[in-house]
């Protein structure tokens, strides 16, 4: 699943300890959600979401929905 | 970039809490192990008495055991992800090894070994060690 973590962090000066800290887990977990090795659970998508304030599908992008398809 | 391995705690404060808990118990393990074997030279117990003074070291090892559930406790959703995965390889590589084993002993091809069990958890510990450098790769 795709996201767009590392650019809104970006867009807030944000480092990925920062957001760790904002999201209370790992600057790993961070870094692995950012490159799309790990995907996160629909609590922490959601606290993710919070935390930029934004809504969750401005955020994680399903490259399976039709709509991404046809964005392809 | 690099993943921390050891301590794999989410925070500094929840991997030094892990280092402090493991080392209190594994200095009360050998204190009480020493101890045991101490009483049980110089002592003649009875049988029951006995038992008690040998499984008198599993009390701190059960203060091990709670400081690896303390610090599983403390990790975020993806370092439990990486552990668990981890500790099933680890399950799986040590049931083939053990089985094979058996099949070598049986045939007669490698010795039986005296007090294996008391290889298991070592062994386990060092497997698991390893199945968690290549688990954590594939999250790097």
């Amino acid at each position: 699943m795709k996201n767009r973590l590392r650019v809104l962090r970006a867009e807030r000066n944000w480092s990925q300890a920062d957001l760790a800290e904002r999201l209370d887990v790992s600057r790993q977990s961070v870094n692995a959600i950012e490159t799309g090795k790990y995907d996160p659970s629909l609590p922490l998508a959601f606290k993710i979401a919070r935390v930029f304030a934004l809504p969750i599908e401005q955020i994680f992008v399903d490259e399976d929905s039709p709509a991404a398809k046809a964005a392809e | 970039m690099s993943v921390e391995l050891w301590p794999p705690g989410k925070s500094a404060s929840a991997s030094s809490r892990f280092v402090r808990e493991l080392s209190v118990a594994m200095t009360l393990y050998l204190v009480t192990l020493s101890a045991a074997a101490l009483v049980l030279r110089m002592f003649h117990l009875p049988q029951w008495a006995s038992v008690l003074v040998v499984l008198a070291a599993m009390a701190p090892a059960a203060l091990m055991l709670r400081a690896f559930v303390h610090l599983l406790s403390g990790m975020d959703e993806m370092q439990r992800r990486i552990q668990c995965e981890a500790l099933a390889v680890t399950a799986g590589v040590l049931g083939f090894v053990c089985f094979g084993y058996s099949f070598l002993e049986i045939t007669g091809v490698a010795p039986a070994l005296p007090h294996a069990l008391f290889l298991v958890f070592p062994v386990l510990m060092l497997v698991w060690r390893v199945v968690l450098v290549f688990v954590v790769r594939r999250y790097q």
